[in-house]
């Protein structure tokens, strides 16, 4: 209990220290959201011309694509501290966090909650929405359940392959190599529908980097459309999210007991 | 100072550029790496576009590989640095020293430009195999396409310099361009057709983004590397691609007339 209130009072600090600087504020969250607009127009270019990628339309490309983009929103409003790891460690500023009476894994989730996330969440949230209505779907409270599930799930899928390349900074000092070709492979592969990539490439981001839970296993149960999977495992989301994300923390910590608290 | 005497200056911040490109071998390979995954989900992007279909708007899928991979290539040449280079003097100072130098600050950015394009030309041969594999890679279908296509890829190296310069040139007033030169950056890959060719916008944005410079970096070459734009269109294109070059050029002689009084000479 004394923890949480901790961490909502790092996290209030961390903002309220943001909100000071109100133009860089804004523009940080205006270029996230511009950042995002810009990719699904690209698909809306695309798609004017070729009506469907595979047999997905405008709409149902959309709606992954928003799926994901919010998930990924979420991930980065509570982890975006990775971006820093490598100077954290290489400065030995990693030291503060272990002095303090809280887990460090909270502080880096809390003391650096970035607001300007906030305008890729929006873009995220705001072509999900617009989607919904370009697709036809039987809703129910079972749907709704389904969506707010795989945004979770796919947030710590996002985020499990974040935290474990960061982990190798503390051995490293460079991580930043590894965090960028996830972060791509994420964001190249993941606006898709993820079997128009080929079977390997199908199987690999099913099995071995479960991106297929974050948007396309959920959005193609709601949409009927079929996979290589049996429709049920649209709903694993959020279990395989909870494993990879167990996975990394506890990589993560292992890892730290290699750091070596430099500083120079 | 006559032209013949700042030259070997400026070369000397050719060379400088040209060392500097390979000491960061890493990092190379890693834009390198991140590049070819880029390569392999655009192909198989297309292909699902393309489905069973043979040709859209005049372009097979086969000519769309090729381009996607030329496209990749040639951005190893065209990827700007005077822009960054100039933001990066702002903010370390070091512009002071580049100011008194006997030659204008633009050509020492634009000769250190030019060094890093020379340090990438072996970098495009050693990745052109792999391009080749994961993407697909054809000669442009006839010698005066190769020709034109090599004409207007140094002339949209030039323009790529010019328009990226300004960008960095920001830095004279607000110092810090960061923010700017990202969202600039991303815009780009949008209006010059590296994302998706102009053959494939709808027609409205289409005939906007033709009358804009971005166009002729990117666009403007592929096109006819992949035998699109032929025979006389290819003077066409060249003739546009120095219009843009000599507007380009005026822009920054503008902005050096406004900014160069209003520099700040940081730190010390």
């Amino acid at each position: 209990m004394h923890t949480l209130s901790v961490c909502w009072q790092m996290a209030t600090a961390s903002i309220r220290g943001q909100m000071q600087y109100r133009t860089s504020f804004i523009i940080g969250v205006l270029s996230g959201a511009f950042f995002q607009g810009l990719g699904i127009i690209m698909i809306w270019a695309i798609l004017d011309t070729f009506s469907v990628i595979g047999d997905w339309s405008f709409g149902e490309i959309a709606m992954l694509y928003g799926m994901r983009l919010t998930a990924h929103g979420v991930y980065l409003l509570f982890f975006s501290s990775m971006f820093s790891i490598d100077d954290l460690v290489r400065e030995g500023d990693y030291d503060r966090l272990l002095v303090r009476p809280i887990h460090p894994i909270l502080q880096l989730m809390f003391t650096n909650f970035r607001i300007t996330i906030l305008g890729d969440l929006a873009g995220g949230m705001a072509i999900l929405i617009a989607a919904v209505n370009l697709v036809k779907v039987d809703w129910s409270v079972a749907s709704i359940v389904l969506i707010v599930l795989a945004v979770i799930g796919g947030a710590m899928i996002d985020g499990a392959f974040q935290i474990l390349p960061a982990s190798l900074s503390f051995k490293y000092i460079e991580s930043m190599p590894a965090r960028v070709v996830f972060d791509d492979i994420f964001s190249r592969f993941g606006n898709y529908p993820v079997d128009i990539f080929g079977t390997i490439a199908t199987r690999v981001l099913t099995f071995l980097i479960p991106l297929a839970f974050v948007a396309w296993l959920p959005v193609s149960l709601l949409l009927d459309k079929p996979t290589f999977l049996p429709g049920w495992t649209g709903w694993l989301s959020l279990p395989v999210g909870a494993i990879a994300m167990s996975i990394a923390l506890w990589v993560f910590v292992r890892s730290s007991q290699a750091y070596q608290s430099s500083g120079s | 100072m006559t032209v013949a005497a700042t030259l070997p200056t400026l070369w000397a911040c050719t060379t400088m550029a040209l060392h500097r490109t390979w000491i960061y071998r890493a990092r190379i390979a890693l834009w390198v790496f991140r590049n070819l995954i880029m390569l392999f989900s655009l192909r198989m992007i297309w292909t699902a576009v393309y489905g069973e279909r043979q040709i859209m708007n005049g372009i097979t899928l086969p000519m769309m590989m090729v381009y996607v991979t030329v496209a990749m290539l040639q951005q190893y040449l065209l990827e700007p640095v005077a822009g960054a280079e100039i933001e990066r003097r702002i903010q370390r100072g070091t512009i002071a020293g580049d100011l008194i130098r006997p030659v204008g600050l633009i050509p020492q950015i634009l000769a250190y430009d030019f060094g890093t394009l020379l340090g990438r030309v072996p970098l495009v041969g050693v990745v052109m195999p792999f391009a080749a594999l994961i993407g697909s890679l054809q000669p442009p279908p006839s010698v005066g396409a190769a020709l034109g296509y090599l004409a207007s890829l140094i002339l949209a190296y030039v323009l790529s310099a010019l328009v990226w310069l300004p960008v960095g040139m920001v830095g004279f007033w607000t110092i810090n361009v960061a923010g700017i030169r990202f969202l600039a950056f991303s815009v780009f890959g949008f209006v010059s057709g590296q994302m998706v060719p102009l053959w494939f916008m709808p027609d409205a944005i289409r005939s906007v983004l033709e009358w804009l410079p971005f166009q002729a970096v990117v666009f403007a070459p592929l096109a006819i590397y992949v035998g699109d734009t032929t025979g006389s269109d290819i003077l066409v294109t060249l003739a546009m691609q120095l219009f843009w070059i000599a507007v380009m050029v005026g822009v920054v002689r503008f902005l050096w007339n406004r900014g160069a009084n209003v520099i700040q000479i940081q730190g010390g």
